[in-house]
């Protein structure tokens, strides 16, 4: 087991493409990072570059104490799981999960020993003798991760091994390698789409935006102090509503609302005249009494809003509803035009979600009144996005 | 459960019967149609072998009134006509080995390897098809006039591969990079380095396109003409079927019994690889026809 160092790492494909801009990223031994961010950000490009499969540009990859940025991908001692699994078809699960042992010379007995034990943990014993043409997809993917066990890397890296997985397997597999990665404690660089995954998964979790890294935390200190608005938005489910809202007499001014702002926010909004606001859905009420500070310190805000959209889920519903304050967009607009949301909507309207539970249902079209802490106001500068949480609390210490 | 999943695919799959009757028609016709064209020069052949010179000499018929088989017994007789055989063999197959051991790596390599130039590349190997080798015969003859090439199937065998080269590089890249490249960085990353790839990754799993390739590659070898009768002129001994047959034509007349015969005979290898590995070449092509 090892510890994997990236120092100043930067790529650029031969095209002139940069996808890696520059990047520092430090995984601890045994730790189980997760690689988050939208399409095209560069995880797969970065888990390559782990791997070995493509080279750095700049920069140094360090695995333990081993700078392996000249080595081959055989030579680091990784394991990889492919999206695509991308088994060898012309062997059978037996050959599959040896064949890698083979190479390195393990005698045949150890490498026996080896694939049964790992066909044993993970419930492959009868399809030993099969292709993988004959396996569901399922199976596949166990063969797969089986591939990568037998062989007792130091770092296992996995580029959306679930994603072509149906909901349900996704479930039991992810359970699957948390107990995997419980049970080995390999370093482990995984790759997602799916926010579950990455919130359960992952020991920290890194947020990716064109290359580079926005943050890299906890899952839950992610979601409850995002550095950015973008990985405000990115992270959570439904997202955070952003809007850019304007500082005006110590409050702020979002449409037609006022939201008004604690001293503390104040004094780290200080001199600005625009902000961004945001708000998770999940932090809105129908009564404020639910909505009320544990300290008491704050009163809940009331918020008059038209319900333009509701969906009931059962356990809770979804509302959404208009707010005459410009979207917020993270990052460079070009990385985001494949968003239709972005395209359908007009700029100069935002539109929120809240998720409230069922007490009272709410119609379509209907007038409520939802309730929030301002405690919960989460503000970034409207600049270059950064939390404002931050700074003071920099300041200080 | 197999039961049940039954008589849902029966009626998903289109049974020839849906199709309309005036397209079936049109489809058989055609088929029939081609059939006929493309087997009319073999049935003319096996028409005239049968025919006693006498009846050729008469005006002309398809069906011989007599069957006179003593043309096949005058050119099985002949022992040179073995010898015709084994030279056919030995090009077409030295022709396939020639194929595959240069084909295979440059195939490969323009599959996988982005580099300046690669799409011109495959262009120009293309383009060289272009040109008959007619218009290269009088210069090989005097290189080979030189380097002793000349009467040896050696210099057949290494003219006709160069031609058959081009189109089986085009071949073997597209069955190259129909394989996912994620199987061979698994396979990197497994220890495997750019030959053991080739060896236990590519070529297993391109054995529909290798055999497709090295089917052409046969066939083109033993139908070589033009360089086999120009450079073996004055080496009878040498010579493959396609030129022996010319021995049937004399200074005065024409043994057109032992002439159809042979061309009838020369086929016969052709016909019956074709027969044995039909399967293979049809997924052969299918993978390629898909454009990947
Ligand atoms: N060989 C290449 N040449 C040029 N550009 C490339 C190459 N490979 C990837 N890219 C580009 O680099 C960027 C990052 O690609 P990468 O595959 O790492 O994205 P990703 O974050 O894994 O996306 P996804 O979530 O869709 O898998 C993309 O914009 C992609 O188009
Ligand atoms: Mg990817």
């Amino acid at each position: 087991m090892a510890s994997v160092t990236l120092s100043g790492i930067r790529k650029v494909f031969p095209n002139g493409f940069a996808a890696i801009r520059g990047l520092d990223l430090e995984i601890g031994d045994g730790e189980f990072i997760v690689l988050v961010g939208p399409s095209g950000c560069g995880k797969s490009t970065l888990l390559r570059l782990i791997a070995g499969l493509e080279t750095v540009t700049d920069g140094a990859v360090l695995i333990g104490e081993r700078d392996v940025t000249d080595l081959s991908p055989s030579e680091r001692d990784i394991a990889m799981v492919f999206q695509s699994y991308a088994l060898y078809p012309h062997m059978d699960v037996q050959e599959n999960l040896a064949f890698g042992l083979r190479r390195r010379r393990t005698p045949r007995e150890v490498i026996g020993e080896r694939v049964g034990g790992i066909a044993g943990a993970l419930g492959l014993g009868e399809l030993m003798a099969r292709r993988p043409g004959m396996l569901s997809g399922g199976q596949r993917q166990r063969v797969a991760i089986g591939r990568a066990m037998v062989r007792q890397p130091v770092v296992y890296l996995m580029d959306e091994p679930l994603s072509n997985l149906d909901a349900k397997l996704r479930v039991s597999m992810r359970a699957e390698l948390a107990r995997l990665h419980d049970r080995l404690g390999v370093t482990t660089v995984y790759v997602t789409h799916d926010q579950t995954e990455a919130m359960t998964l992952g020991d920290r979790v890194c947020v990716m935006l064109d290359g580079e890294i926005q943050q890299v935390d906890a899952p839950g200190r992610l979601y409850r102090e995002p550095a950015n608005a973008f990985v405000a938005g990115f992270i959570g489910s439904p997202a955070m509503n952003l809007a850019i809202a304007e500082v005006a007499d110590g409050d702020l001014r979002l449409g037609d609302h006022r939201l008004p702002l604690t001293e503390a926010q104040r004094a780290r909004v200080g001199a600005r005249s625009q902000v961004i606001a945001g708000l998770r859905p999940a932090d809105f009420a129908l009564r404020a009494a639910d909505v009320a500070a544990d300290d008491g310190t704050s009163t809940a805000v009331r918020l008059p809003v038209e319900a333009e959209v509701v969906e009931h889920l059962g356990a809770e519903q979804l509302i959404v509803f208009p707010v005459d304050a410009p979207r917020y967009h993270a990052g460079p607009v070009a990385a985001r035009t494949e968003d239709e949301e972005t395209l359908l909507a007009e700029p100069a309207r935002s539109r929120f979600t809240a998720r409230l539970d069922v007490r009272r249902e709410v119609r379509h079209g209907e007038r409520v009144e939802l309730f929030y802490d301002p405690a919960r106001l989460y503000l970034f500068d409207a600049g270059d996005g950064r939390s404002l949480a931050r700074e003071p609390a920099e300041a200080a210490g | 459960m197999a039961a049940a999943a039954r008589p849902v695919r029966a009626r998903s799959r289109r049974s020839p019967g849906d199709r309309p009757f005036g397209l079936s028609l049109l489809l058989w016709g055609g088929i029939v149609f081609f059939t006929i064209l493309s087997a009319f020069p073999y049935l003319v052949m096996l028409s005239t072998a049968l025919k006693s010179p006498q009846e050729l000499a008469g005006p002309a018929h398809w069906i011989p009134d007599t069957i006179d088989l003593s043309g096949l017994q005058r050119t099985l007789a002949d022992p040179s006509i073995w010898g015709y055989f084994r030279n056919s063999f030995t090009i077409a197959i030295g022709n396939t080995i020639l194929v595959m051991v240069a084909g295979v790596p440059a195939a490969y390599v323009l599959a996988r390897h982005e580099f300046r130039g690669r799409r011109l590349f495959l262009d120009l190997v293309l383009i060289t098809q272009m040109f008959s080798p007619v218009v290269l015969l009088i210069p090989l003859f005097r290189l080979y006039k030189e380097t002793g090439l000349l009467g040896s199937m050696e210099g057949v065998i290494i003219a006709g591969s160069a031609f058959t080269l081009p189109f089986s590089i085009w071949l073997l890249t597209g069955f190259f990079r129909s394989i996912p490249v994620e199987i061979e960085e698994a396979a990197r990353i497994d220890g495997y380095g750019r030959l053991g790839i080739l060896f236990r990754m590519i070529l297993p799993l391109s054995v529909p396109g290798l055999v497709a390739t090295a089917m052409y590659a046969f066939i083109i070898g033993w139908n070589e003409f033009i360089f086999a009768v120009t450079f073996l002129i004055a080496s009878p001994e040498n010579q493959p079927v396609s030129v022996g047959v010319f021995a049937s034509i004399g200074k005065w007349d024409i043994d057109w019994q032992r002439l159809m015969f042979m061309a009838l005979l020369g086929t016969v290898p052709v016909l019956a690889l074709f027969a044995t590995i039909q399967r293979q070449l049809d997924r052969g092509f299918a993978t390629i026809s898909s454009g990947r």
